[in-house]
């Protein structure tokens, strides 16, 4: 009975959908309230029921019911409550109904955020976002429904359970974190669709489009942020970004979101490249269609696809939709889209600006052509070839090294234009800084990449500090303040600027840690119990092989001493083996599993994988890798968080606005 | 006779050392036919490694082996395509879009520095303000 509870929700929501749609546009054509006030009260309704269906179908996997084919296919008895949950997301029909659920979250912020505020606009605000919502609703209602019931004949006593990588606390949030920038970006697509078509676009559009912008942007960046985390301690190859299909999937709005939003602050300040913007914002939404496309079309290998589907015909039609909506409009509004005002010089921060979106723009197209370049390769030649994360890093770390650069450059340019004269004055110190650095890393030995990034990391940081120390001490002197308040309100009175300057500051830390990857070593082997093997300067001895039952899998668990070149011991290691639904008759599909145990320090991470055991000759085989510097990126991940988080409160300024 | 034993010491030694960077060489530009999601350093795939090893051991070079797992699974098996005839578009058309990026950039710069002097032929820009006077002006307004 619940089921079907669940399936009518779902079936309301698609009717009402469509009658939102339906009367605002009467409303737009003959300006009648009540059929506005109608539509938004269908609309309010259609995301209640969303809600109210998502919520079954989080009630259904947490009984176990699993007359329901998803909660039967996704949980299974031994299965963790939290995990229960998180299966919500772990298959398609699931994952679609959770892209609905936030979606509606976001909706009814918005909605009733804006109602006084954006009258003129809300109409269009509100058909944009329910006609995404109607996409979905059609997809989780006729083409992959997760209410549908078993197909047996006989009573399922247990369900195929989640996939052990799934089972992780990082998966609990990477994916949710995902969808919140994924989703989230329909929101300022639906403010800019209505500002085109009604001709407004006032200071508090800029305003609310911005702190849109900057929250789903965030959200999307924590939720690749934790992807890397969760690569990195589940799938034990010691790594945190592979180039993988849908890994690219993510990061491609991410970088046109980035772009945009550093254009946007020009926008804001002297109202120019509101065209530029917008083209940044339609793609940067269309980006996020298309990469769900990607996870669902079945066109690519890749560890995050849902079983290859139907769905990727419907998603490529809507993302055309999109772009011919979108861009035709755009079209018809370049006049109303075009800037007064003009880019004085070549070196001013805005050409900086400038500068810095064609290379994002450039990388993400990299991204985008390496990521279908086997698809379209296949088409043209007919042969199928794999372009693999050595490719990537071939185009792409040149490009971001330049992006490096320019976050250094940007700041020392001045709005407007910058003189030579100070152009000389604001680069000495920090340029003479990069070149000592590059000096004293070429004595040591270091070259290529490794040397141009930290060399380019000294110099941003260096342009970073001397924009605070500069700051601080103009408000010292004119405030006469002492340096703690001076910093503490130079933070308060420009949180985007100085929130920015932190955000760069995680983003030189991260390439710091990604620069790390280049002195990585790493060595397999097998040990018997009382064993010896070494890397670099440290001894690994096998103490103990133990063997433990557990509810939802069986775990061989491996002691092994860690010492350093003293002889000293460190710590115990304690990776596993693990051998997921081994109770299963069915031996295909018992699931082995390496847990891997981390020894972490400021500079390295010490990363122990249990590879394989042989029971008979009592061998347990290892991966060990040393990984320097790599919690550097997580590091510069939170103070990147940190940044956002500044830049997001509203100044004292703003919210009088 | 131990200088003899030494040369031989260090051969072997650096021999090895040059045999495990072209093993992991070859096991970083090979994808391992699994699930086609990493490469065999990466993704690891004890078949191939072992393959390999002894491939390297026997004394077949680079070239050699990537065309023996061509041979057996195409050129799916290589983790960056042969840069010749079609495949030269992977690398080509991000410098294309590069180009054409800079160059509009540039054209757009262009022409609107130039109406802009157009509009304002006496500069009222911030370059005759010392650094540390622009960013206490900036300061300023938003005191």
């Amino acid at each position: 009975m619940i089921p079907v509870i669940g399936g009518l929700a779902l079936n309301l929501a698609f009717g009402l959908s469509i009658v939102t749609i339906i009367l605002l546009s009467f409303h737009l054509r003959t300006g009648d309230n009540r059929l506005y006030f109608s539509g938004q009260r269908a609309a309010l309704a259609v995301s209640l029921l969303s809600f109210f269906a998502t919520f079954v179908l989080a009630q259904l996997l947490m009984v176990s019911n699993f007359d329901v084919d998803y909660v039967a296919h996704y949980t299974s008895r031994e299965t963790p409550t939290i995990y229960k949950i998180t299966a919500l997301w772990a298959g398609q029909s699931g994952s679609l109904l959770f892209w609905l659920f936030i979606l509606s979250i976001y909706a009814v912020i918005a909605i009733l955020q804006n109602q006084r505020s954006q009258q003129k606009l809300m109409p269009w605000v509100i058909i944009v976002i329910t006609t995404v919502q109607l996409f979905f609703l059609i997809l989780v209602n006729f083409v992959t429904n997760p209410f549908i019931p078993t197909e047996a004949d006989f009573v399922v006593v247990n369900g195929l359970g989640l996939n052990p990588l799934l089972q992780n606390a990082t998966m609990a949030i990477h994916p949710p974190m995902l969808y919140l920038g994924f989703v989230g970006f329909t929101i300022p697509f639906a403010f800019s669709i209505a500002a085109m078509a009604k001709k407004e676009m006032n200071a508090l559009w800029m305003k609310t489009v911005r702190v849109w912008l900057l929250f789903v942007w965030l959200m999307l960046s924590i939720g690749i942020i934790l992807g890397g985390w969760w690569a990195y301690q589940e799938l034990g190859w010691g790594g945190y970004w592979a180039w993988d299909p849908v890994e690219n999937a993510s990061f491609m709005p991410w970088l046109t979101g980035t772009a945009l939003m550093h254009s946007i602050i020009i926008q804001e300040k002297k109202n120019m490249l509101k065209f530029w913007n917008m083209i940044l914002i339609i793609i940067t939404f269309t980006l996020c269609i298309f990469g769900t496309f990607l996870t669902r079309s079945g066109i690519m290998s890749s560890v995050h696809s849902f079983t290859a589907s139907s769905l990727g015909p419907i998603f490529l039609g809507f993302v055309f939709f999109i772009l011919i909506v979108s861009f035709t409009l755009l079209f018809y509004r370049k006049t109303f889209l075009r800037s007064e005002k003009r880019i004085e010089s070549f070196t001013s921060r805005e050409s900086g600006f400038l500068f810095n979106n064609v290379v994002f723009v450039v990388m993400c197209f990299a991204v985008f052509w390496g990521t279908l370049f086997p698809v379209i390769s296949e088409a043209v030649r007919g042969t199928k070839i794999t372009v693999g994360a050595p490719f990537f890093n071939q185009i792409n770390i040149p490009i971001g090294l330049v992006l490096l650069l320019l976050t250094g450059v940007g700041p020392l340019l001045v709005w407007r234009r910058t003189s030579r004269q100070s152009a000389v004055r604001n680069f000495m110190i920090p340029v003479s800084v990069g070149l000592m650095t590059a000096l004293i890393l070429f004595i040591f030995n270091m070259r290529g990449y490794v040397l141009i990034s930290f060399t380019l990391s000294s110099f941003v940081l260096t342009t970073i500090l001397i924009e605070f120390a500069k700051g601080i001490r103009s408000r010292m002197r004119s405030q006469h303040e002492n340096v703690l308040v001076a910093f503490w309100r130079l933070m308060r009175k420009n949180r985007s600027r100085y929130g920015g300057y932190i955000v760069h500051v995680g983003i030189v830390l991260m390439f710091v840690g990604f620069t790390g990857h280049a002195f990585n070593s790493e060595k397999e082997f097998g040990l018997k119990v009382g064993e010896k093997e070494h890397l670099d300067n440290y001894q690994f001895e096998l103490l103990r092989l133990s063997e433990e039952e557990r509810p939802n899998h069986y775990a061989y668990i491996a002691d092994l001493k860690l010492k350093d070149s003293d002889g000293k011991t460190i710590t115990i290691l304690h990776p596993e083996k693990r051998i997921y639904f081994h109770r299963s008759p069915d031996p295909n599909r018992r699931q082995p599993h390496s847990e891997l145990d981390i020894y972490t320090l400021l500079n390295k991470d010490i990363y122990s994988i249990f590879n394989a055991i042989d029971t008979e000759k009592g061998v347990a085989y290892f991966k060990i890798m040393i990984n320097p510097l790599v919690n550097w990126v997580w590091i510069g991940g939170y103070i990147f968080i940190f940044g956002t988080l500044i830049a997001l409160f509203p100044s004292k300024k703003e919210s009088v606005v | 006779m131990k200088k003899i034993i030494l040369i031989t010491t260090c051969s072997l030694l650096f021999g090895s050392i040059n045999q495990q960077e072209l093993i992991k060489d070859i096991e970083k530009s090979l994808m391992a036919p699994c699930c086609w999601s990493g490469t065999v350093n990466d993704h690891g795939h004890s078949e191939l490694e072992q393959e390999i090893q002894s491939m390297v051991e026997a004394g077949q070079t680079k070239d050699q082996i990537m065309n023996h797992y061509v041979r057996i699974y195409g050129e799916r098996i290589l983790a960056i395509p042969v840069a010749q005839g079609f495949n030269i578009m992977a690398w080509l058309a991000p410098i294309i879009i590069a180009i054409i990026g800079i160059t509009f950039l540039v054209l757009y710069l262009k022409s609107s520095t130039s109406k802009s002097l157009e509009l304002d032929s006496i500069s009222t820009g911030d370059e005759s303000i010392p650094y540390n006077e622009q960013i206490e002006k900036e300061l300023k307004e938003l005191d």
